[in-house]
């Protein structure tokens, strides 16, 4: 399957966005949201911004910008304010770069590029039923608006099914918080303390086990994923992803990975986020991807 | 030289830049990357990444880490190879207004002699040799050695007329000597330096890179590369330098000028703003 996305038909941008607001979402999670309406009116989901944590002095404490999934675009509803457009992301605070991105107030600007990378195939699966999302931990941020955009068209067939897993129920984001009210979500929580007990990936492959896809041979059945009619979005941790795609690749389920790794630049120069693809060669994550189909992804060397 | 940096063009070895700024090579691509986001023609001149004559695919990532005030990289010459470079790259890069700098990399004199005849009537302004890319090969730099300098610069020198730049090593001992040869073999310019080797970890005690050492840049090395201009300037008062290392803001440049440097370029300052070369060139206008 191609990845019609692929073909870039977005403008990157450098402008220095307004900070709408800053707030801690739970745990270690928060939501930042900035005023950027020529970046927000370009953007789909799967692009990401990479974006400065700190404005610039001569030698800021943060140097490089950080790549960010987009979690979605919000207009303001039937205010004097309604040619803004607002863009979200939801980051979790983990090292030195989001630290010092919480300490940014509403008002601050901050320089931003975007959009950037292809974003998901949003009509690679069309003629799909079975949208299975995959997410672990902070990677639900750019499946959320995926499922968001899938599960719009209310009329046809489709089915969007979000896996969402993560270390512990409070780190869980509600589907109130992540905008994804109606849509099925499976939850899975390593300790055990909410929905699944284990791995988001061994709750995927215990559904399709059980919808009788699993290596063995498949009966189409309209109603059950199946190789014929389904195909797989993932986000999240390294591992998460190769189980992602060890699954869904031997039960011959086309699947699409966000890629994440360190980065510089974000617009295809500096050459440093790089990704082992088919073709013995490395390909750019930032203009290439982030999104990647799993199986051109040299998955022994990742 | 010094401050006196009213006229736009500057004329350094024989390359006429349309302003003494321009990227450092790696930062701006092939130039059309750079060109996606920013007005690059406003430019004193465009660099391109370093040029092999194969193309090389690179050190596995990761490739960036930051650490307290620099970056560390490790890509590795990443490059489509001179072939692809001539058919694929450079028309797009010619069109743009600036001069174009194309750096070239190798590891025999050989090499760099093949990819400066190719290049010699391709259009472009300078070939720059990276004689210190600290990823690449073993953890020994040409630009560590005079007299393998002298040779890589003399085969070079046989097969164009373009103004050659030598891109200098900072982990040397002594960077005088490396430079009065490379002078006395035909450099033009010198462009001091590259990035510094250096050795970073994770938390759990293993190296960032599978190449354990990578090149260290940003901000902390404005002080060491400036030292090296000095001492350069010194002892060579008439060759003209491109000063880079650490270079974020017109202040920033300024100490370069004023350390013997007759032009700059920005590396690192275009990953972590990529209008840091706008301005400083607008701020260079009005501020001397």
């Amino acid at each position: 399957m191609n990845h019609p996305a692929a073909k870039k038909d977005y403008q990157p941008l450098v402008i220095e966005a307004n900070i709408v607001s800053n707030r801690p979402i739970k745990e270690n999670y928060w939501r930042l949201r900035i005023e950027a309406r020529q970046i927000a009116r370009q953007a789909k989901p799967g692009q990401f911004i990479n974006l400065s944590c700190i404005p610039f002095e001569s030698a800021p404490p943060v140097l490089l910008k950080r790549p960010f999934t987009i979690a979605g675009i919000y207009q303001p509803a039937r205010t004097k304010r309604s040619q803004c457009i607002f863009l979200d992301i939801i980051y979790q605070v983990i090292g030195k770069g989001t630290i010092e991105l919480t300490q940014r107030k509403p008002g601050e600007k901050l320089q931003m590029i975007g959009p950037l990378g292809n974003g998901w195939p949003l009509d690679g699966g069309i003629n799909r039923t079975h949208h299975i999302l995959v997410a672990g931990g902070s990677g639900v941020a750019s499946l959320a608006w995926l499922a968001q955009t899938l599960g719009k068209p209310l009329s046809d067939k489709r089915r969007v099914t979000l896996y969402y897993g993560a270390q512990s129920k409070r780190y869980l984001l509600s589907p109130d918080e992540l905008g994804t009210r109606g849509i099925t979500v499976h939850y899975s929580t390593d300790d055990g303390t909410h929905g699944f007990h284990g791995k988001v990936t061994d709750l995927l492959a215990r559904d399709l086990k059980h919808a009788g896809i699993s290596g063995a041979r498949s009966r189409p059945r309209p109603l059950v994923p199946s190789r014929e009619n389904a195909i797989v979005y993932a986000c999240g941790p390294r591992e998460m992803l190769k189980s992602t795609f060890k699954i869904t690749h031997s039960s011959g389920i086309p699947s699409f990975m966000s890629w994440e790794e360190r980065m510089g630049c974000g617009y295809g120069a500096c050459q440093t986020c790089a990704i082992p693809v088919t073709g013995n060669r490395y390909a750019r994550i930032c203009t290439e991807g982030p999104i990647f189909r799993g199986d051109e992804i040299r998955w022994a060397e990742t | 030289m010094g401050r006196n940096l009213k006229q736009h063009h500057v004329n350094i070895g024989g390359i006429e830049l349309l302003n003494p700024v321009m990227p450092a090579s790696g930062v701006a691509g092939y130039g059309e990357e750079y060109a996606q986001i920013a007005d690059i023609n406003k430019l004193g001149a465009i660099v391109t990444k370093t040029i092999t004559v194969k193309p090389k695919r690179g050190n596995p990532p990761p490739r960036i880490w930051e650490c307290d005030s620099a970056i560390v990289n490790s890509v590795g010459l990443e490059n489509v190879g001179i072939e692809k470079f001539l058919s694929d790259k450079l028309p797009l890069l010619l069109k743009f207004k600036p001069p174009a700098i194309v750096s070239i990399g190798g590891t025999s004199p050989d090499e760099f002699a093949l990819l400066a005849e190719t290049l010699d009537s391709a259009g472009i302004q300078a070939v720059e040799l990276n004689l210190s890319c600290p990823n690449v090969g073993s953890s020994h730099l040409i630009a560590q050695d005079a007299r393998e300098t002298v040779k890589i610069l003399r085969a070079t020198r046989k097969k164009t007329k373009l103004p050659i730049i030598v891109k200098l090593a900072p982990d040397v001992t002594d960077i005088v000597p490396i430079a009065k040869a490379a002078v006395r073999a035909g450099a033009d310019v010198l462009a001091i330096a590259n990035a510094y080797l250096s050795y970073v970890l994770r938390n759990d005690g293993k190296p960032v890179f599978s190449r354990g050492y990578a090149g260290l840049s940003g901000p902390a090395i404005k002080p060491l590369t400036l030292r090296l201009v000095r001492q350069v300037h010194n002892a060579l008062p008439d060759v003209p330098i491109i000063g880079i290392g650490g270079i974020m803001s017109v202040r920033d440049a300024l100490d370069y000028f004023d350390s013997g440097a007759r032009a700059i370029a920005i590396g690192t300052g275009i990953l972590i703003d990529p209008f840091i070369p706008f301005k400083i060139i607008d701020g260079l206008k009005t501020n001397c």
